[in-house]
Formats: C-alpha cells, sequence, structure tokens
C-alpha cells in the first residue's frame, strides 16, 4: 500500500508539473512560499473561493520524510510518549487556466507512538475524555493517509470555490490489550467571495464533514485481561462497563460556515470569523449498538489583520482567538433485562471550555533572493477548564506565553539556504485541579493526574529548521530539509524531536 | 462609506458575537429525583420498631454509592441523580411475635430500581434474614490457579465448609448445590420462584448414614475438585491429597484418588465456574429421592439476540429457602446484574476479579470473615447473610496459607 502511494502521487505531481511551469525560479518561488508574510494571514483561506487569492505563482513539492521523538516522559500519556514515523508528502498549488486555480494536498505516515497510556483509542484530542483505557496500554502502530484537493474559479464580480479532504487512520497493537481503530474523516467546503471595491472583497463558506471510528480492544491470553474503562471524564468512567464494553464506534458530522473580509493583493484590514459544531456518539457495538455518550463540541474562530508587504519594509499585525466548548452528555443505561440494554435517558455530566488569544507581528526585509529576512514576536494568552458535574470536579489550566521567530534566507548561484528559529515560553498563570469522591478504584485517575503535572507547568520550545534548495534544469529543484526542536518544562520532562526531510519542488 | 469604515463594523460584530457567545455562563445540574421509599414489615410482626436503618443507593452505571439514614415512619425520602440502583437496607428491629419479644437485624433489597424523573416511588417488604445453627460456607476456591508456564490448571478447586455452632454436627446427607442461573446474565424467567427457591442445575451429596461425619464445632470439611497432591503437576497450586471428599464424575476424564471418598452426585455436574458467574449453596434436602421427585422446576424464558427472540423451556430443580443452610452469591464486579438466591438467605455477593475474564483472579478464593474467637481458641465466622459483609473477596486460599 506505501509503494502504490508513493507511485500514484509521484505520477500524480510529476503530471501536474509539467502544467504548471512557472517563470518564477523554484528556488525562489519556495522561499516565498515558506516565508512568514505569505501565510501570515490565514484563515481567511478555509474559504475555498479566497484560496484563490492565496498565492501568486505555482508551487508542487513531493518529499519523503523521517521524524524521530524522544522524551523522558509523555506530556499527554494519552498521546505516547514518543513517535518515530515514515512519511511521504506531496502538495501543489496552481493555475488551471487564467481565471481558475487548483491545489492539492496528500501524505501517507507510517510508524510508532510509543508509550501510550491511558488510551486505546485514535485521535484522542478529537473524542476526549470518552475513549477506551487500561493501566497497560503500550505502544500503537499506525498508518495515515490523507487526501486534498481544491478548485476556485473567478469570474468578474464574483470567485467560487469547493474543497474536500478525507483521513484515513489505521492503528493497532500486536500484544495484549490489543487495539484496532480505524478512522475515516471527511471535510468539505464550498465557498463564494464578491468584490466590495477595487481592492477588497467579501466571502462566505459552509463546512461540512463526516467523521467515523471503530475501535475494537482485543484480549488474546487464555488467562483474562487487564481492566479496560470507559472513561467519561476527570477520571469518571462507566463503573457498569468495565471490561465489557470494548468493540464500539464514534459516528460523528460537523458543518459550519465563515465570513470573511480580505484584500486581494494582501496589502491592508483582513478578517475572517468562522463556527463550527461538531457532534459525535459512542456506541457500543457489542451491546446492541448502545449509545454510551454524546458530545457537543462548539467552535468559533476568528482573525484580525492588517498587512502592509509590498514596500522594503515589510510589516503587518494580526490577532487571532479561538473559543471552543465541549459538552459531554452520558446515557443513563436501564436494566439490562434479557441482556439487552436500553437508554432511559441522559445526563450532561462534562463541560470542557477552551480560550486561545495571540497578538503577533511581523517585520522584516527583502532584497531579491539575495537575503531576506524577518522577525515575528507574539504573545497569547491560552485557557483550559474542565469540569465534571457530579460528582464535582474541576481541571483549569491558564498560560501567558510569549515567542519569537526569526526567518532568514539567502541565494548563491544555484543554491539557496533558508534558516527559521523559533522559540515560545509559556508561562502557567492559574492551575487548579479539584477532585471529589475520590476511590481506589478510580485508578484511571492516574491520567489525569499526569496531564495535570504537566499541563499546570511552565515550558518552552526551541526549534531550528535549515533547509537547503539546489535549482535543475527546467525550474525545478532539489531540497533537504533538517528540523530539531526541544521542549521543556521545570517539572523534569524534556522531549527531542528530529526531522529529516528530502524532496523535490516544481 | 469608505473601506475603513466597513472594515470597523465587521470586526465590531465578530467581537460582540464573540463576546456574547462565549460568556455565556452556564449553570448547569444533573437531573434528579425525588425518591421515596415505603416499606411494609411481615404480618405476624406485631409492635415492630425499627433503629439504625441504613439505606445503600447504588448507582449501576456509576457505582456510586449513596447511604441515607432518614428512614422514619416507615419510609425513607431521598434526592437522587437519575439513573438505575439497586438498594439495600439493613437495621436493627425490635418486635413481638405471639406475644414473644425478638430482636435483631432487619432487611430489604430491590434490584435495577429506574429513578428517574421529578419524583418517584416504591413499595419494598422488609424481612429478617434466615438463621440457621448448621454448618456454613467458609470458603470457595473457584478460580484455580496458573502454571509455571503461564496455562490455566483446573482441578484444585475446593469448597470449605465450617462448623460455625458450638455442638457437633454431621455432614452426612449435606448437599451443595450449584445455581441454575447466573449472576452475571437476569433474565425473566418464568415462574418467578426467586424470593422462595433458588433454581440449581447440580445437585452433590455428602454420603453417609447420619452419623459417620462428625464434625467438631471449629471443625471444618474440604470438599476437593479432585483430591490429589496438585503440587506435584504445579508448584501454584496446592495439596488437596488430604480432602475430606472429591468430586468425581466417571463419565469424565476425571481423576479419583481412591483414598479421599466420592462425593454423591444425584443431579447435574457440579463445577464451580472459574470466573464466578454462579452461585453456590448447602442444604439439608432430606431423603435425596423424594427431593428429586418433588421439587422439579419447569421455567421459560426468551433468549434474545440482536433482533431475534427465540422463547426457551428447561427444566432444573428448586430447592426451598427453608432447605438451604447457606448460600453464597458470586459475581463479577464489571458484570453483576443480579442475585441468584433470595435475599433472605444471602442478600449481597463476593468476587474473585473485577472484571470478566480477570487475570489476576487466579490462585484468589473468597473467605469468610472471622467474627469473634472463643477463650478455648474457636473461631466463630461472619454470617449475617449478606455475602458482601461477610466474605473477604480476592483473599489468598486458607490451604495455601
Amino acid at each position: 500500500m506505501t509503494f502504490r502511494f508513493i507511485l500514484i502521487f509521484s505520477l500524480l505531481f510529476q503530471t501536474f508539473g509539467t502544467w504548471a511551469q512557472d517563470s518564477i525560479p523554484a528556488n525562489t518561488r519556495a522561499r516565498i512560499y515558506f516565508s512568514p508574510t505569505e501565510s501570515f494571514v490565514s484563515q481567511i483561506y478555509d474559504n475555498p473561493a479566497i484560496n484563490y487569492y492565496a498565492h501568486t505563482f505555482s508551487i508542487s513539492e513531493l518529499q519523503i520524510g523521517w521524524e524521530q521523538q524522544n522524551a523522558n516522559k509523555a506530556f499527554l500519556p494519552q498521546l505516547g510518549s514518543e513517535v518515530s514515523n515514515f512519511s511521504f508528502h506531496a502538495f501543489s498549488y496552481m493555475p488551471l487556466g487564467e481565471n481558475s486555480k487548483t491545489w492539492g494536498n496528500a501524505y501517507f505516515k507510517k510508524g510508532k507512538r510509543e508509550k501510550v497510556e491511558w488510551n486505546e483509542t485514535s485521535d484522542y484530542l478529537t473524542v476526549y475524555p470518552y475513549v477506551v483505557a487500561d493501566s497497560v496500554g503500550g505502544d500503537m502502530d499506525f498508518e495515515e493517509y490523507y487526501f486534498a484537493g481544491g478548485y476556485a474559479q473567478k469570474h468578474k464580480r464574483f470567485t467560487w470555490g469547493i474543497y474536500a479532504n478525507y483521513r484515513a487512520l489505521i492503528e493497532y497493537r500486536k500484544i495484549d490489550p490489543r487495539p484496532r481503530n480505524i478512522v475515516s474523516d471527511l471535510k468539505a467546503s464550498i465557498g463564494i467571495s464578491g468584490k466590495l471595491n477595487k481592492r477588497y472583497s467579501m466571502g462566505i463558506a459552509f463546512h461540512t464533514g463526516k467523521y467515523k471510528q471503530t475501535n475494537d480492544v482485543k484480549f488474546y491470553s487464555e488467562l483474562g485481561s487487564a481492566i479496560t474503562y470507559n472513561l467519561s471524564g476527570l477520571g469518571m468512567d462507566y463503573v457498569r462497563f468495565r471490561r465489557g464494553a470494548t468493540s464500539l464506534f464514534y459516528d460523528g458530522h460537523r458543518y459550519g460556515a465563515s465570513i470573511e473580509i480580505f484584500p486581494r493583493d494582501k496589502q491592508g484590514f483582513s478578517g475572517s470569523f468562522g463556527y463550527e459544531r461538531f457532534s459525535f456518539e459512542k456506541i457500543i457495538s457489542d451491546l446492541n449498538d448502545l449509545p454510551l455518550n454524546t458530545l457537543n463540541q462548539d467552535e468559533m474562530k476568528t482573525e484580525i489583520a492588517y498587512t502592509s508587504f509590498r514596500n522594503k519594509h515589510q510589516w503587518g499585525v494580526r490577532a487571532r482567538a479561538t473559543y471552543q466548548n465541549r459538552q459531554g452528555i452520558e446515557s443513563l443505561i436501564g436494566s439490562a433485562s434479557t441482556n439487552v440494554y436500553e437508554k432511559t435517558g441522559e445526563a450532561e455530566q462534562l463541560s470542557v471550555k477552551k480560550a486561545d488569544i495571540s497578538v503577533s507581528g511581523v517585520y522584516g526585509q527583502t532584497k531579491g533572493d539575495r537575503f531576506t529576512w524577518y522577525l515575528s514576536p507574539r504573545a497569547g494568552f491560552n485557557s483550559f477548564k474542565m469540569e465534571y458535574l457530579d460528582p464535582a470536579r474541576l481541571m483549569e489550566v491558564n498560560y501567558l506565553s510569549g515567542g519569537m521567530n526569526f526567518f532568514a534566507a539567502t541565494g548563491y548561484k544555484k543554491h539557496s539556504f533558508q534558516f527559521v528559529l523559533d522559540g515560545v515560553y509559556r508561562k502557567n498563570s492559574t492551575a487548579d485541579l479539584q477532585l471529589t469522591e475520590i476511590n481506589q478504584e478510580q485508578i484511571a485517575l492516574a491520567a489525569v493526574y499526569k496531564a495535570y503535572d504537566n499541563l499546570s507547568a511552565d515550558n518552552w520550545t526551541t526549534n531550528i529548521e535549515l533547509r537547503w534548495n539546489y535549482s535543475l534544469p527546467k525550474n525545478r529543484g532539489i531540497f533537504i530539509k533538517l528540523n530539531w526542536q526541544h521542549d521543556s518544562s521545570p517539572n523534569d520532562l524534556h522531549r527531542e524531536t528530529l526531522q529529516a526531510h528530502c524532496g523535490i519542488v516544481f | 462609506m469608505n473601506m475603513k469604515n466597513n472594515f470597523i463594523i465587521f470586526c465590531s460584530l465578530i467581537i460582540t458575537i464573540f463576546s456574547i457567545l462565549s460568556c455565556t455562563d452556564d449553570n448547569k445540574t444533573v437531573n434528579t429525583t425525588e425518591f421515596t421509599l415505603n416499606t411494609t414489615f411481615p404480618e405476624e410482626f406485631e409492635e415492630p420498631s425499627i433503629s439504625n436503618m441504613v439505606v445503600k443507593f447504588t448507582n449501576v452505571n456509576t457505582g456510586r454509592v449513596t447511604n441515607n439514614t432518614t428512614f422514619a415512619n416507615n419510609q425513607i425520602h431521598v434526592t437522587l441523580p437519575e439513573g438505575i440502583y439497586h438498594i439495600s437496607m439493613e437495621g436493627f428491629i425490635q418486635y413481638k411475635r405471639e406475644g414473644e419479644s425478638h430482636e435483631g437485624l432487619i432487611r430489604g433489597y430491590e434490584e435495577s430500581v429506574n429513578i428517574s424523573g421529578t419524583t418517584a416511588s416504591l413499595a419494598t417488604e422488609l424481612f429478617i434474614s434466615q438463621t440457621s445453627s448448621d454448618f456454613i460456607i467458609a470458603e470457595i476456591f473457584f478460580t484455580g490457579t496458573v502454571t509455571e508456564e503461564g496455562q490455566q490448571y483446573d482441578g484444585d478447586k475446593y469448597i470449605k465448609i465450617y462448623n460455625n455452632t458450638d455442638k457437633v454436627l454431621y455432614a452426612d446427607g449435606l448437599s451443595i448445590v450449584g445455581s441454575a442461573f447466573q449472576t452475571v446474565d437476569k433474565q425473566d424467567y418464568t415462574p418467578d420462584i426467586m424470593r422462595e427457591a433458588m433454581a440449581v442445575s447440580s445437585i452433590l451429596t455428602i454420603p453417609g448414614n447420619g452419623t459417620e461425619h462428625p464434625v467438631e464445632p471449629g471443625g471444618y470439611i474440604i470438599i476437593a475438585d479432585n483430591g490429589i497432591n496438585h503440587q506435584a503437576q504445579n508448584s501454584n497450586s496446592i495439596d488437596l491429597s488430604k480432602a475430606d471428599f472429591e468430586i468425581f464424575y466417571e463419565d469424565s476424564d476425571d481423576i479419583d484418588n481412591p483414598e479421599v471418598p466420592n462425593m454423591l452426585t444425584p443431579y447435574g455436574k457440579f463445577l464451580l465456574h472459574n470466573r464466578g458467574f454462579n452461585s453456590y449453596a448447602i442444604a439439608r434436602l432430606g431423603d435425596i429421592e423424594k427431593f428429586l421427585q418433588d421439587y422439579t422446576y419447569d421455567y421459560e424464558w426468551i433468549f434474545v439476540f440482536e433482533e431475534y427472540q427465540i422463547p426457551c423451556e428447561e427444566s432444573c430443580y428448586k430447592v426451598p429457602n427453608e432447605m438451604i443452610v447457606d448460600a453464597v452469591n458470586l459475581s463479577v464486579k464489571s458484570e453483576f446484574q443480579w442475585i441468584v438466591t433470595s435475599p433472605t438467605i444471602d442478600m449481597g455477593w463476593t468476587y474473585c476479579g473485577v472484571i470478566d475474564g480477570d487475570e489476576n483472579r487466579y490462585g484468589k478464593s473468597v473467605l469468610r470473615k472471622t467474627f469473634t474467637t472463643t477463650e478455648d481458641g474457636r473461631e466463630i465466622l461472619q454470617d449475617t447473610n449478606n455475602s458482601t459483609e461477610d466474605f473477604t473477596p480476592e483473599a489468598t486460599p486458607s490451604l495455601k496459607k
């Protein structure tokens, strides 16, 4: 499957490459594409119609990569502490004709998440806290496939666009406990934008999606199995369904809309606001499709920016805010007479409120391909509050953060280099964990304590990236990219991530 | 209006929507029910007076336990989160019967009560636990052991029967019965005899003419699955070669140690379920032939699988509560659905392993607690007819100590 995936996409993107010959040198296009100014305003491009204006040049890239993450402990035990994977990634953005553009993105990853604890379910950050867990855990092998494609067409007064992506994930373990999880995640958007005046347009887009995950945990040891828990948040679980309900699925859907205002030439004010509702049900297959939990998530996000990237002194300022509200509902299950479980009611027990606010700026100068640099300071506030209603439990952590990003690029003959240095420090401003009615059987609380230890600590991240590009005939180029990241916190958490990629750009 | 004004209006709108939606504070509460539990007494009780009544509500889904001590005027009022509950009650009663004063423990028990809506109520009849001055089950070692190679090892299971009285008892004719129904699988068996009798699928009887097998006060007898020294095959196992009796079925691949007397097997094939799905009792059945003639139990139930419903008719024997000397319900925490005896003979259950197929259950037994020790060193074991309270679950087997 891996080989076939690479072969198909290599051929596909080679074909696109012959259509997408651009007069701008490949090295220049790569430098612009990855520079901070090109992605400084990003949320408006969730509207596929506006993605028509995202870039003024075409670019395609094929790359293979390897990633290795080592840590002395996990930041979130449910995600594992270490990761290693091989990946193949291809993306393309190109005009198809005078007034239409298309873009695509695909990747394949195969690897292993190591030392996963208290979670046998995939996509933890999507379905938390309603996962199946046990105290054993272990490494999880995974394969992930992603395909995305969009198309936008410009008319005299308006532009329209469509976009869809599909992600498939398979995760499994070959020793007890043996989860086998299959995720299918489909998203689609349709959008339109219309001209307000000579420079500005306004857009509106609608988004929808379908999410499904089957989660099947088996034990093959003849001696029996470890206890599995259907968790409900902050250490709570369905006591009645310990061990018995390990064959289940998550059935979800999403819909949303966004509105945008933006300058088509990327110079000036831009603003966007998006809303999305994501809901899923956790359903136990081996109990006659018994719905155990429902989760409704409302998310709003906005981005407001002003950019001036045409002059010698290029600068921009941006504010972003995201607010997410998750409401978790537990089913009340009646008597299992004749072994048929029926839902008799429900209780809204869980609330998670998450807010992220950030302001950032960028300033830099460019002297063509000879030398370009940008400095991007940023500051932010992050808030996470998770509450369980009865018995009353709460986890709250707030952060203040500050960071700086430095980007530099230079070229010499057929060679060009890009260098990125990024650092961020997060200072915990509030940390509160209140747990009532604790008993010895709630051993899943171990995961809550571990997560809280890390979430309530200050932490910092340093990231260095170096990319070397080399021009080839026919306006193509090859590149090698190395990335090293170090995460650390005073509570003895150290994590190193090393990535290496190489590929071709055209 | 210029573009700058348009943009300011756009931003103001976004900020307003954001503020309204994110600042709405939701003071949510879990739905609760005002629940009234009305109690009645057996008709023969005169002038009953109850004190220290504790009512325990166990939420089946969450395992959360709520204790209530507000019992007054034969009822309690309590506010509970909506859900399915097991309810157990225990208190002290003084009453008269036929003019004589009595006192003791009074209890009540209800399973899987759906408590929902703004108000709900239930009527339940309290009962006095049966007492007997006969043998009790002191221990059931039903899990077996694991070999050094990590394989299951069967055949080393046993039951320990104890003389908890202060006089010599004779084990001759004492029967051990295994439940026909399982505590992890509740069905609507018709006719419902659960309050009056125990449905059994197997019977073992201790041989003897009535005085062959005396047991001193504080003494016990061991009934082994296979009465051999299992340590010869499995160092993790137990020496049962000195058991008083063993279970032997000729028509199966069973081991018969000629030095250990065999139990009589008048009905069914007695098995100790190694995950603890069945319950066990000891009983005085009288003339066994007559019992087998008089106490058949024909019942019906509906087997449900997905969309299929298959009516079933089966037959076994029923042991009236009056014949039962002692009973122990076994189950698994994650799977428990009901007790398969009348609550008057056992209103609780005990376990080895908290989940079905728990890999940590092997080599553990359920062991009755010691209530007190007499001056001459005789242990009096706890016998309140509530296995949850009377037994230590997941204990080290007494023959392994």
